[in-house]
């Protein structure tokens, strides 16, 4: 049972700070309210008013490409996401990743924004922003700030907001010539462990010129697997190399990755599954960037 | 138990050399049996048809063997697995008496309703009722109502929607009232016509005199009981289940009847994960008269479904007294996608007791599911899992076991290697 709370209707985003910044710790923004609701339903969170940011029209998807940014407001939806032309064209692991989760209802509700404040360690969207090194706008009544995804998420169930602060928005920086993977294995309702690999083509279409290796759900909150990356940096861009490749970034995140033994799996099998989903997703990126040169 | 045996019998096949439905063709019980409550299981009174479900399995199972041996890959091993299993109908064992009584009421228009205790919670029931009804006094199944009242005030004891038996019991004692209800009318439409009931005969819906063109509908016949007579037909039968208790030395004859199914399962398992897809499950089962077929290819699918979550992830985790996963968010159910392709052979060896020969169809296929999909793991691993659920986690543990790695020893995986 959700014990009483008060609905605000806040009409600028300024106006939404202030109220947040009154309510302090009693007040939290109601977006899709697909995890809020569960929380406030289970009693494990009580909330005596709820800032309901949906009437402010944040919730534009949006490609700037003069900036060669993907815009995605805080209260765009993950069918939002997945169904958008810009997103499909400029950064189509958005789109597939957003497709995957939850259920068509979560997914016509749920929000990406929300899903990061939200900071649950098994989200993708978390994973997913600091693979693609995703900048968030966060307000605050008169001030704005942006954070680098990967300051964002603090903690498990953290983020990186302080008080009278919303997040406003997520930026997500497209670089030309990238090729990404992202796949997740589940053992519950969430993904016990997930990985996620970008792989960017140098200009002369023969090497790696960077890469970027996330591993989410086996930690409080997503990491970057640096060794990974390192190994496929310069790397050259042959089909004979990928399954070695794919193998060394597997066996370094195995190596990187933290993982505690829960209902998801104990550390051990966590370890295995992150070996097996990094080798993965870089192969795929491999070949994907692969096919990105065949085909230019 | 089921899970144990079949994974037993598996085992034991293996062990002599023999094609595991070989194996049990030769085991199976054939009528005249007597289990292991020394209940008879005589011709007459049973139909016992394991084996005609392993004979009906065989094709499925040579179409399994051909997939197999299509796509084995560095990273995937497929297994085909097979499984038999009963499931008792009737629930007589704790109450002393398997009963169920219905009541057939003849209304003014000609129609009737039949008021029986079923819950139906979704199995169907009520409608395969209606059937029986329906087809036993001539009438279109939407002539038929069902009083689905749940007030126990006003509907006679029904024994419960439980141990597969409400089809069986209940549906026996609807029988016995719409048989009551067929020599009510045959007595009715004799007063009527002057004539002998036995000159008569029912056809859709009306009492026909034998031999001639004479009809009487059954609104008329109702008009005239009530009116003239004045007593609406109304009949009430009970059914109690030819079953007897279990004895101190568990000897008896609790069950009315038995299902009977074979399963025969398809998997592909990722050797890096230990995850075990579910490619295809056919089930053969006998429900005796498949009284409507759509109902008992539902009810089969249920099973499946149910039997796939028992087997792959359903597992409540214990610690000092405490459910860590008392939610659905932890407790893993099957999902529309770890749902192979269902396949169900339906077979309908009448039951000489069973409502017009029906069984049941509510719970037999769930029984060798677990069993048959760790027989294909076993198939494509050689690996045997003792434990359910066949968690992914569990089946790459038994893996490393079994090609003596250490899990930590950081080897390169079996896909990059083969690459």
């Amino acid at each position: 049972m959700i014990r009483e709370f008060a609905l605000h209707r806040p009409t600028s985003v300024d106006d939404a700070c202030t109220m947040l910044e009154r309510g302090a710790d009693d007040a939290t923004v109601y977006a899709g309210g697909t995890e809020l609701l569960l929380v406030l339903k289970l009693g494990l969170a009580h909330y005596a008013h709820l800032v309901d940011i949906k009437p402010l029209g944040l919730d534009r998807v949006a490609y700037d490409g003069t900036m060669r940014i993907l815009h995605i407001g805080a209260t765009a939806t993950h069918r939002q996401v997945e169904r958008s032309p810009a997103v499909r064209r400029h950064c189509p692991i958005l789109a597939e990743v957003a497709h995957s989760i939850g259920n068509i209802r979560v997914r016509a509700t749920g929000t990406v924004g929300g899903n990061l404040c939200f900071a649950e360690p098994h989200s993708d969207v978390g994973a997913l922003v600091v693979l693609l090194d995703g900048r968030l706008h966060v307000a605050g009544a008169g001030r704005r700030r942006t954070v680098e995804a990967g300051a964002f998420l603090l903690d498990e169930f953290t983020n990186g907001l302080d008080a009278g602060e919303m997040l406003e928005g997520i930026d997500v920086p497209i670089t030309p010539r990238c090729a990404m993977a992202y796949q997740k294995y589940g053992m519950l309702e969430r993904p016990s462990v997930s990985a996620g690999c970008c792989v960017q083509v140098a200009e002369d279409r023969q090497t790696v010129e960077g890469a970027r290796s996330v591993v989410g759900c086996v930690g409080p909150v997503p990491i970057l697997v640096g060794d990974a990356a390192a190994i496929l940096r310069d790397a050259p861009l042959d089909p004979r190399c990928f399954g070695d490749l794919a193998g060394e970034a597997g066996l370094a995140a195995r190596q990187a990755c933290e993982p505690m033994s829960d209902l998801h799996g104990s550390a051990e099998y966590k370890r295995q599954i992150t070996e097996v989903l990094v080798a993965r997703t870089v192969s795929t990126s491999l070949e994907r960037a692969g096919e990105l040169v065949r085909g230019a | 138990v089921g899970f144990a045996r079949e994974s037993l019998l598996d085992e034991l096949a293996g062990r002599v050399g023999c094609d595991p439905l070989d194996f049990r063709l030769r085991n199976a019980w054939q009528a005249g049996v007597v289990n292991c409550t020394g209940q008879h299981l005589d011709a007459e009174h049973h139909s016992v048809t394991i084996r005609e479900t392993l004979q009906s399995a065989r094709a499925a199972l040579d179409r399994a063997e051909e997939w197999r041996e299509a796509g084995a890959t560095s990273r995937h091993r497929r297994g085909v697995g097979v499984a038999s299993g009963h499931q008792s109908v009737g629930g007589g064992v704790w109450t002393g008496a398997d009963t169920a009584a219905a009541l057939v009421k003849l209304n003014l228009d000609g129609s009737v309703t039949v008021t029986v205790g079923v819950a139906d919670v979704g199995q169907g029931t009520s409608t395969a009722l209606r059937q029986i009804v329906a087809d036993l006094l001539r009438l279109p199944a939407d002539a038929v109502a069902l009083s689905l009242q749940k007030e126990t005030d006003v509907v006679p004891f029904h024994g419960g929607a439980s141990a597969s038996r409400q089809l069986f019991t209940s549906g026996n004692a609807v029988r016995l009232a719409a048989e009551s209800m067929q020599r009510e009318l045959l007595r009715i439409a004799a007063e009527l016509l002057e004539a002998d009931p036995a000159d008569l005969e029912l056809e859709a819906g009306a009492v026909r005199v034998r031999g001639t063109a004479i009809t009487r509908p059954f609104r008329e016949l109702a008009l005239f009981a009530t009116n003239k007579l004045g007593e609406q037909p109304i009949v009430r039968e009970a059914f109690r289940a030819p079953v007897r208790m279990l004895d101190a030395q568990l000897q008896g004859a609790p069950f009315q009847s038995f299902d009977y199914v074979t399963q025969v399962a398809e998997v592909d398992v990722d050797l890096d994960t230990g995850e075990v897809r579910l490619h295809r499950l056919v089930t053969v089962e006998d429900v005796g008269t498949a009284i409507n077929p759509m109902i008992v290819e539902g009810q089969i699918d249920g099973c499946v479904a149910q039997g796939v979550g028992f087997a792959l992830f359903e597992q409540i985790h214990v610690e000092h007294g405490h459910v860590l996963n008392p939610f659905l968010f932890d407790y893993r159910i099957p999902r529309m996608e770890d749902l192979p392709c269902f396949e169900s052979v339906i077979l309908e060896y009448p039951d000489p007791r069973g409502p017009l020969g029906a069984k049941a169809a509510g719970e037999a296929a769930i029984v060798p599911a677990a069993a048959a999909i760790a027989n294909a793991v076993h198939d494509a691993l050689g690996v045997r899992m003792t434990r359910l659920p066949l968690s992914s986690e569990r089946i790459w543990r038994a893996m490393q076991d079994a090609n003596g790695l250490r899990p930590e020893s950081a080897q390169p995986l079996l896909s990059v290697r083969d690459r």
